[in-house]
């Protein structure tokens, strides 16, 4: 049973004797930077393994979606405080995101609990009639 | 939903909120204190906004996240 979490057993091969704290469940994108054509709809899932969070997420308009200049708040609103890494001010509170919109696949970042577009060329996301989907794994304090 | 934790986490405030679905399961968001509640927000979500994002915590934010910003590209 080594490896199955809450299981008898499960324990076995990890150290210390402290269990993974294990959650899931939803979170919402908030309509922040987005160039919404109809109305906006989103929804997203996390998954939290210990100090782990791994996310998905998506955003649709219901004619299109896209972000335009200038747009720099995402998204925002994530389930979990991104972790300071050890700094002192927080000022690391770091993750990148890897998203797609139609062809296009961007990556991206986000600091504390927002995701940001322009950072490093990151640029804006073209028009979509499908949505932007991202997904982000990132660490908690 | 309901309203079942509510985390304050680093020096500006933010509310770590983890509510339970009409189906059980759970739905997390974030509040920051530049963030305007809305009327149907949980009472003890606004009391404790009231309570702690005081004008100090608003404006140490709002130019901790200015600076932040230009500094990485944006507006």
């Amino acid at each position: 049973m080594s490896g199955i979490i809450n299981s008898p057993g499960s324990k076995s091969g990890i150290i210390g004797t402290t269990e993974l704290d294990y959650e899931e469940g939803n979170w919402t994108p908030s309509n922040s930077g987005f160039d919404v054509t109809g109305s906006f709809t989103s929804g997203g899932q996390y998954k939290r393994f210990g100090k782990m969070i791994l996310i998905t997420a998506w955003v649709r308009g219901s004619t299109n979606i896209a972000t335009s200049g200038g747009a720099s708040t995402i998204g925002g609103s994530l389930p979990f405080m991104i972790g300071g890494g050890g700094s002192a001010s927080g000022a690391n509170r770091l993750a990148h995101y890897v998203a797609q919109s139609g062809a296009e696949t961007k990556i991206g970042y986000a600091w504390r609990n927002n995701i940001y577009t322009t950072y490093a060329g990151t640029g804006n996301f073209a028009v979509s009639t499908d949505g932007i989907f991202f997904t982000m794994q990132y660490a908690i304090d | 939903m309901k309203l079942n934790k509510i985390e304050v986490v680093t020096e500006h405030k933010h509310f770590q909120i983890r509510e339970i679905t009409d189906e059980g399961g759970y739905h997390r968001r974030m509040l920051q204190c530049s963030d305007t509640l809305a009327d149907d927000e949980h009472q003890e979500v606004k009391d404790k906004a009231e309570e702690l994002w005081t004008d100090e915590v608003k404006s140490a934010w709002t130019t901790f996240q200015a600076e932040h910003e230009a500094k990485m590209g944006g507006v």
